[in-house]
């Protein structure tokens, strides 16, 4: 009866350790896991800010802002976001695939708020992907 | 009577069998997920090592393209002449040309055919950039160490007058830029012209028999200064141009030049001497530098090249001083500049050697 009783316990508790065991094992796996691809896949994304062009929608407006992306890593980007000295513009997320280069967005960048740029200026120009890559290049007007 | 029978009615330690058999697999468990993490990192850290290798190579790319930016123009192409003084090979992707200065024409401006940028791409090219099919580029692989690489660019030419902005764009994302025309202007070895100049910070210093003059007594038309005449008082004339193009140069009171005869021995033989008012023309009107009210102001360069020289007279006895300068040993003479002048806000400062002259007191019999 001792035997038995001791046997019915140490199944029970192992069980209990057995699930336990399992249920963390996976829940580590799965947030490393994660955490692995999506680094991964992040740290092979390289963005190249080949050109920016200053133009304007009439002749002296002076209010549009082309910009030239390049996708030089080895995952397909997706640009979410472009600052223009620190303005956030969000613009439709455009995906570049490996090699290739797109304007950001296609038709240039209107700047917002009566804003425009100036002759001989400095520039901020920042592109930020989905996956948090964020390069920043200066350009002059 | 079997093994396993005999084990099954023994009904001793059955629960230390079953712990232990689930200690093991809990043990394997474990063992499992630590070889799942290795791989996993091993993988991690696989990628980011390649990732790496791509960026040294990235930053190892080094493409300096070389004067004159643009040759060999026909009336739809072009060669950009570039060196390769980087460690791999650099593949050009794209070449984006702007004209920032549009007054031979609007091609790549907004109103011209390519509403924006040239876009030169390689292969068969992605824009009708000037309006003569698509622009693209040929040779525009650039192996390791290669000189004089030429890139050949059809489609347009910027010949024009304007000014461009020429951007180089390799497929691991490096920009190489020039501007043409080249903002210094090639210069020869002379050739007849007699122009020899030194680059050195912003400034370009003229050395040749038409740049480095003086006047003596109150003479209006100034002569090379290789030569002067032994203890007379002279006024110095240098001629220089400011060839950045994102400041102009302003020279500070304490810009001076100072000579060695060739005999010195010990202090007390040099001879120094300070810039002068710009509107000094010889030693008999010189006025002292003041760099509040009328100072040496080197406009920037554009993009044809440098602004207008601007002939910078020595002559002062001392910072802001007048009464010209006198060479008095019958020997020949190192000279040194010290430029001392504000650029973009800051001041800056450079010594360089310069001309050897000589003073005689046969001027200029025997020069």
């Amino acid at each position: 009866m001792a035997n038995l009783t001791m046997l019915v316990i140490v199944v029970s508790l192992s069980s209990l350790l057995f699930v336990w065991a399992v249920s963390s094992f996976g829940a580590y796996q799965g947030g490393a896991g994660y955490w692995f691809s999506s680094r991964s896949v992040a740290n092979q994304e390289r963005v190249s800010l080949e050109n920016v062009f200053f133009t304007g929608s009439c002749g002296s407006c002076n209010n549009i802002v082309k910009i030239y992306v390049r996708n030089v890593g080895a995952v397909p980007v997706t640009i979410a976001s472009v600052y223009v000295n620190a303005s956030l513009y969000q613009v439709t997320p455009q995906i570049i695939t490996v090699g290739n280069v797109t304007g950001v967005p296609p038709s240039g960048l209107s700047l917002a708020g009566g804003q425009v740029w100036a002759h001989n200026d400095i520039q901020k120009i920042t592109v930020a992907t989905t996956r948090g890559t964020v390069v920043t290049t200066t350009w002059v007007s | 009577m079997g093994i396993y029978h005999k084990f099954a009615l023994a009904k001793k330690g059955m629960s230390t069998i079953f712990g232990g058999l689930f200690f093991i697999i809990l043990i394997l468990m474990g063992f499992n997920l630590m070889l799942w993490g290795f791989i996993q990192y091993d993988n991690y850290n696989t990628t980011t090592f390649k990732m790496s290798q791509n960026d040294q190579l990235a930053s190892s790319e080094n493409l300096v393209p070389t004067n004159p930016g643009a040759q060999n123009f026909t009336s739809t192409s072009f060669i950009i002449p570039v060196n390769n003084l980087g460690g791999t090979t650099v593949s050009i992707a794209r070449i984006y040309i702007t004209n920032i200065s549009p007054t031979g024409g609007t091609q790549c401006t907004s109103t011209g055919a390519s509403a924006g940028p040239c876009i030169v791409d390689s292969g068969a090219g992605s824009q009708n950039c000037a309006g003569n099919g698509n622009c693209y580029l040929t040779n525009g692989n650039i192996g390791a160490g290669e000189i004089n690489h030429l890139i050949h660019v059809n489609g347009l030419a910027i010949s024009d007058g304007s000014g461009y902005k020429v951007i180089l764009s390799s497929t691991r994302g490096r920009l190489f830029s020039f501007f043409y025309p080249w903002p210094v202007s090639s210069q020869n070895n002379g050739g007849g012209s007699g122009t020899f100049v030194t680059n050195i910070g912003p400034l370009s210093v003229y050395f040749d028999f038409k740049s480095f003059n003086f006047t003596q007594g109150f003479q209006t038309q100034s002569q090379s200064a290789f030569c002067v005449p032994s203890g007379t008082t002279i006024l110095v004339w240098v001629k220089i141009v400011n060839a950045a193009t994102d400041s102009d140069v302003k020279l500070e009171a304490s810009t001076m030049l100072e000579g060695m005869p060739y005999s010195a021995n010990g202090f007390g033989k040099f001879v120094r001497t300070w810039i002068v008012d710009p509107g000094s023309v010889n030693p008999g009107n010189i006025v002292a530098y003041n760099f509040n009210t009328n100072p040496y102001d080197l406009p920037a360069a554009g993009p044809n090249g440098p602004g207008a020289p601007v002939i910078v007279k020595f002559g002062g006895s001392g910072q802001g001083g007048t009464g010209g300068v006198s060479f008095g040993q019958n020997d020949n003479w190192l000279t040194f500049i010290g430029f001392y002048y504000i650029y973009r806000g800051q001041a800056q400062g450079e010594t360089i050697p310069f001309m050897d002259l000589k003073d005689t007191s046969g001027y200029p019999g025997s020069c």
